[in-house]
């Protein structure tokens, strides 16, 4: 049996419809049901939804054998696990955001409000910048209009949210997609099994 | 007196079966120091798995340093005196990979130094498959070569940090990846698709092989992982073997077959070994050596019975 983490929400769904069209699908999935493991014993496939954050941990910890976690995450934690395949679907990009109007002045230390401090660090630390990282849980966007940092690292899809609130873009630092991601002990055992649910889903993309 | 050995946990007895498999197959017990001078890691950080030393001040006023990796003091006690073979027991100091605070993980190893030919490569990966086998019976012991991949990377001109983000695709097989960065270096396209050629190739050893001999049947490194993996063939072990040069180790410490040994049921790699002649000449040994290392402490998860 492989066991497969889906991060809840839409990017989990798009994910389960690319098992589902690979031949992998599991009947009562998307049915609203409370169930917390979903079996095909017929593939030898088992489901779970997750966090999206915690996807990767559960892959690494050999809780899951599979799983499909976004890039930024993948990034962010570090993770020690396979990287095997670009689903293509959830893409944003990981960016550098702030007030339109505001102008870096490189005496003084970056104020940098993010989810991702990691990444954040790893971009400044590259280019030699000095940073105050801001570490929050969610509405990043407001930290620059309340003057609580200078900029933002987070994702950006469409550019939006952050336009209404009179922000930019200002530097891209990686583009996201979901990705397909295996636990490297997993991988060793679970080969003869996982080869031909990689195959179809690379084929179906 | 008597030990009953149900009082004994699963790493304690882990430690004396492996002590006794390596003891009968001619490997020395070596004690050594608990401290180093810290010197010794900084100029090796490299070849630690992090760079975050436990470090103190000795009575002396020199920087101390609890051990975070044995192979280092062995090299550095040893002085080109010929074939040893020695076994180790003992506490390493690293810090927790979650980000929590140091760790003390028991390791158990062997360390084979002096004239390492195919024999002696041979034993070593040989006791490697046993140690996985006295732990458990559902095992894997997989091998690369860095003398395959590592020659890829080097005719791609890259400096050292490119080289490394290089190495880091091709263990996370990440293709998608590989492809992306060598398009955004203009790396010789020919040179790529060697590279994900070997990235994509691992799995069953004698496939492997056979795909590997068009391209390869010449090299060393071809015919020392075709001898080391017939030997293995040959003592019934060939079903647990598998080939992967997604395995790869840094260049400066390793250049000859590189491999990890895995439990099923366990998340990380049980055992981590390879050819380390660049770590001593770095230490400015003459000589060849070949070691692994059981990191015991995971055996605590480990929820089976021992096979042995």
């Amino acid at each position: 049996m492989i066991n497969i983490a889906l991060p809840k929400g839409r990017l989990g769904e798009k994910a389960y419809q690319l098992f589902e069209k690979a031949g992998y699908g599991c009947p009562d999935m998307m049915d609203g049901s409370r169930k917390l493991l979903f079996e095909n014993t017929q593939k030898g496939v088992c489901y779970f939804w997750v966090k999206p954050a915690d996807a990767a941990i559960y892959v690494a910890r050999g809780a899951a054998d599979l799983g499909v976690c976004g890039k930024d995450v993948l990034c962010e934690q570090g993770l020690d696990v396979y990287e095997l395949l670009d689903l293509g679907i959830g893409r944003c990009r990981m960016a550098v955001g702030a007030k339109k109007d505001f102008v870096d002045d490189p005496n003084r230390t970056l104020r940098v409000a993010t989810k991702f401090p990691n990444i954040a660090r790893a971009y400044y630390e590259a280019r030699g910048r000095a940073i105050d990282i801001i570490r929050l849980s969610g509405s990043i966007e407001l930290a620059p209009l309340l003057n609580l940092s200078d900029v933002i690292v987070d994702i950006v899809e469409t550019g939006a949210t952050l336009r209404e609130n009179d922000l930019a873009p200002r530097e891209w630092i990686f583009d996201i997609s979901a990705r397909l991601i295996a636990g490297k002990a997993a991988f060793q055992f679970k080969q003869a099994s996982m080869l031909p649910l990689i195959q179809a889903l690379r084929e179906g993309l | 007196m008597q030990i009953d050995d149900r009082i004994l946990d699963a790493q304690e007895r882990a430690v004396f079966a492996l002590r006794q498999l390596f003891l009968d197959s001619g490997f020395q017990r070596f004690r050594m120091n608990k401290f180093e001078p810290y010197d010794l890691y900084a100029r090796h950080k490299d070849f630690l798995v992090s760079d975050a030393v436990l470090t103190f001040t000795g009575t002396g006023g020199r920087l101390l340093a609890l051990r975070p990796d044995v192979t280092l003091s062995i090299v550095k006690s040893y002085q080109d005196e010929g074939n040893l073979r020695l076994q180790y027991n003992e506490n390493v100091y690293r810090p927790d990979p979650s980000g929590g605070d140091y760790q003390e993980i028991m390791q158990s190893g062997i360390e084979c130094l002096g004239q390492v030919g195919l024999q002696e490569t041979c034993q070593v990966l040989t006791l490697s498959a046993h140690a996985l086998r006295c732990l458990d019976n559902n095992w894997v012991l997989t091998l690369g070569h860095m003398g395959i991949l590592w020659p890829v990377i080097q005719r791609c001109s890259l400096n050292k940090a490119e080289q490394a983000q290089l190495m880091l695709l091709v263990s996370q097989k990440n293709a998608g990846g590989l492809k992306a960065y060598a398009q955004a270096q203009e790396l010789p396209r020919e040179t790529v698709a060697e590279l994900e050629r070997l990235l994509l190739l691992f799995g069953d050893p004698q496939e492997v092989l056979t795909a590997l001999a068009e391209s390869h049947e010449g090299e060393l490194a071809y015919q020392e992982l075709r001898c080391v993996y017939e030997s293995l063939h040959a003592q019934d072990l060939g079903p647990h073997i598998r080939i992967d040069f997604s395995l790869g180790a840094d260049p400066a410490y390793y250049d000859g077959i590189v491999f990890k040994g895995y439990l099923d049921g366990l998340a990380q790699a049980l055992l981590s070994g390879g050819r380390y002649d660049p770590l001593m000449h770095r230490l400015h040994k003459r000589s060849g050596g070949i070691g692994f290392a059981v990191y015991l402490d995971q055996l605590n998860n480990f929820k089976q019975e021992t096979a042995s």
